[in-house]
């Protein structure tokens, strides 16, 4: 089948050179299956998260975010470092909500939680819409290894980002301080705190999004549930958490779950476990950096899980019927 | 209906039903597909697609049994690395490069990522894609869409490769550019070709081999050639002076019928080459042509044989 394309002149030397067109050759390298085809899903949802390989407009949204993150984190890192070298660590103290805890627990969450609502229907939204879901589950993929290697993607981004800012945090914290291995030494335990703290929000937003862009068709639709399924339930558990004999109704506002869980890492079982006690007290003389936790810790978790589980199993049970 | 179970089968569909709520797309089908481009012919709602997604393990049959490459393909979807598919509707991202998108497909297909671009760029180039291959697909015609399609269905060089009309939506000349590749994929790839299709134009010059559905169940399934043979109507054209040439045919008493291009003629008689010769001498019309009219596959449907007669495409 070999077939060349020769220039003519044999012995000249301005000839150019031979390309040969070795026809059609089957393919005898190594075939990697499953474990090769998840992964692929899997890269593929990171870099279409972050828009990596596509032009300004896909790269727009997602970056604004973290650099707003990471804008926070730094303004947050600048007022610690100031209060430090100019008054000590009291100063550092006197500034409020500068803490690792309270950026979760506000900046974070919201910004983090926008960011979901923009990116995670990039995952699954436009594979469904433009049918390119046919051409993956007629692969050596099943529909679950899909959503497992779109959702894994979406964590990683998810938790990369919820972490970036914090060790922003810290660097500024270490070096504002006067003497940064003594902070360290003094506050190393915030380290895996707001690890963990990162990785639970980055788990329990990445399954709501990419439930709710399971169930969209559009980008837009997906965003605009993921932002009701924030907002709209916060609002109307609300009032029913100022009773404390309703205040269960709150695990069903995602903020609210997200926002114990929170609480619950970074101050720990003891503090947590008498729950009740700061929440009665009126807004403004409640700690921003050490609030207590409004449940038991067994309740905040079983509520924390049921918000993972739940979402994930319908997102699963989703596309395992999927017709195709 | 025909039992078509072979025994060098690459895909098997044994007593295959497939049952629906409302309707059963497949009825009790026994069906072999060997070497070569097979055409699935049928009317919408025939049972084609259904078939193909029960070859690619994508919906299970209700009863009966689906081999593939000797394995059971809803069991094993490590079947599917051996196995192309090109769907009839849209199912590119139109904001990725083909070349990206190939590469995707192939490491999708198990294949490592420096093998898969190096696959990506051969798969384009052979569907003639190459040049174009760094554009986003939103750019593309119809025509390229359609050839990013075949090549997603190649890249991970399968064995067979099932293509749900291929050539829907195309002009005519992108129909034949679309039709060649799929010769092509089976004649110098060696890639077994599942062809569906329910124009019987596209099926009569792609393919070898041809299984009609009707209703769920095969009607029909054979070679292409057994369908297309050789008719006892010999087609003649002339010249000049066709109408005597047509009145001395009908004195011998030849059948004869006026047709587009020419004068179809039939006889039982053994001597009717000597009879057109005679007329051709007596009407003294100059013969161009003279061969025997090859029955048409739109023939299976209608169970008639097309006449070049007055009935017929007459001038």
């Amino acid at each position: 089948m070999a077939d060349a394309t020769t220039p003519k002149a044999t012995g000249d030397p301005k000839a150019g050179g031979v390309v040969f067109d070795i026809g059609y050759q089957r393919y005898s390298g190594p075939r990697e299956g499953r474990r090769r085809a998840r992964l692929a899903v899997y890269k593929d949802g990171f870099r279409k998260v972050l828009g990596l390989g596509r032009g300004a407009k896909a790269k727009l949204l997602p970056w604004a975010c973290i650099l707003i993150m990471v804008g926070i984190s730094i303004v947050m890192a600048a007022m610690v470092g100031f209060g430090q070298r100019t008054m000590g660590d009291a100063g550092a103290e006197l500034v409020p909500g500068t803490s690792h805890y309270f950026y979760y627990s506000f900046f974070g969450l919201i910004i983090l939680f926008v960011f979901a609502a923009l990116v995670a229907p990039r995952l699954l939204c436009p594979d469904r819409r433009n049918g390119t879901l046919h051409l993956y589950l007629v692969r050596p993929l099943t529909a679950t290894d899909y959503v497992q290697a779109r959702w894994a993607a979406c964590l990683t981004v998810m938790v990369l980002v919820a972490w970036l800012p914090q060790f922003v945090l810290l660097a500024g914290r270490v070096l504002g301080h006067p003497e940064p291995l003594t902070y360290l030494d003094a506050n190393w335990t915030d380290i895996p705190k707001f690890l963990l703290a990162g990785a639970a929000i980055g788990a329990m937003v990445t399954t709501v999004s990419m439930l709710a862009s399971g169930i969209a068709t559009r980008r837009g639709y997906a965003s605009v549930l993921l932002i009701a399924l924030f907002v709209i339930p916060n609002a109307v558990t609300a009032p029913f958490a100022l009773n404390p004999e309703l205040r269960w109704v709150s695990v069903f506002s995602l903020g609210d779950v997200l926002g114990e869980t929170n609480k619950l890492i970074f101050n720990g079982v003891e503090q947590a476990a008498e729950a009740g006690a700061q929440v009665e007290q009126p807004f403004g003389e409640l700690d921003l950096d050490t609030a207590s936790t409004q449940f038991s810790p067994s309740f905040l978790l079983a509520a924390y899980f049921g918000w993972l589980v739940l979402p994930g199993g319908i997102l699963w049970m989703y596309y395992r019927r999927l017709t195709l | 209906m025909t039992a078509m179970l072979e025994p060098n089968a690459l895909m098997t569909l044994g007593n295959v039903t497939k049952q629906y709520p409302a309707v059963v797309a497949l009825h009790e089908v026994d069906l072999s597909f060997t070497e070569g481009i097979t055409g699935l012919l049928g009317e919408n709602g025939a049972g084609k697609s259904t078939m193909i997604k029960i070859l690619l393990g994508l919906v299970p049959p209700t009863s009966g049994s689906v081999q593939v490459l000797g394995e059971d393909v809803t069991r094993n979807p490590l079947v599917r690395t051996r196995l192309g598919y090109m769907p009839e509707h849209d199912c590119l991202p139109f904001e990725a490069p083909a070349a990206e998108f190939l590469c995707h497909m192939a490491e999708l297909s198990g294949l490592p990522a420096a093998r898969a671009r190096m696959r990506a760029a051969d798969t384009l180039r052979h569907v003639g894609l190459f040049e174009a291959r760094h554009r986003p697909m939103g750019t593309y015609s119809t025509g390229m869409k359609q050839r990013v399609k075949l090549a997603q269905a190649l890249v991970h060089d399968p064995d067979i490769v099932l293509l749900d009309e291929p050539a829907a939506g195309l002009d005519p000349a992108g129909r034949d550019d679309m039709l060649g590749l799929v010769r092509k994929t089976y004649r110098e790839f060696g890639i077994t070709v599942v062809f569906s299709s329910h124009l019987m134009s596209d099926v009569e010059r792609t393919c070898d081999r041809i299984t009609v559905l009707e209703g769920g169940r095969v009607a029909k399934s054979g070679a292409v050639a057994e369908y297309t043979a050789e008719t006892r109507t010999l087609f003649i054209e002339v010249d000049g002076n066709r109408e005597r040439l047509v009145a001395a045919l009908k004195a011998r008493g030849v059948s004869v019928g006026v047709g587009k291009g020419g004068v179809a003629v039939r006889a039982s008689d053994e001597d009717l080459s000597d009879l057109v010769r005679d007329a051709l001498v007596e009407a003294e019309a100059p013969l161009r042509r003279m061969a025997p009219r090859r029955r048409e596959l739109a023939e299976l449907f209608t169970g008639v044989e097309a006449e070049h007669g007055e009935t017929g495409d007459a001038e």
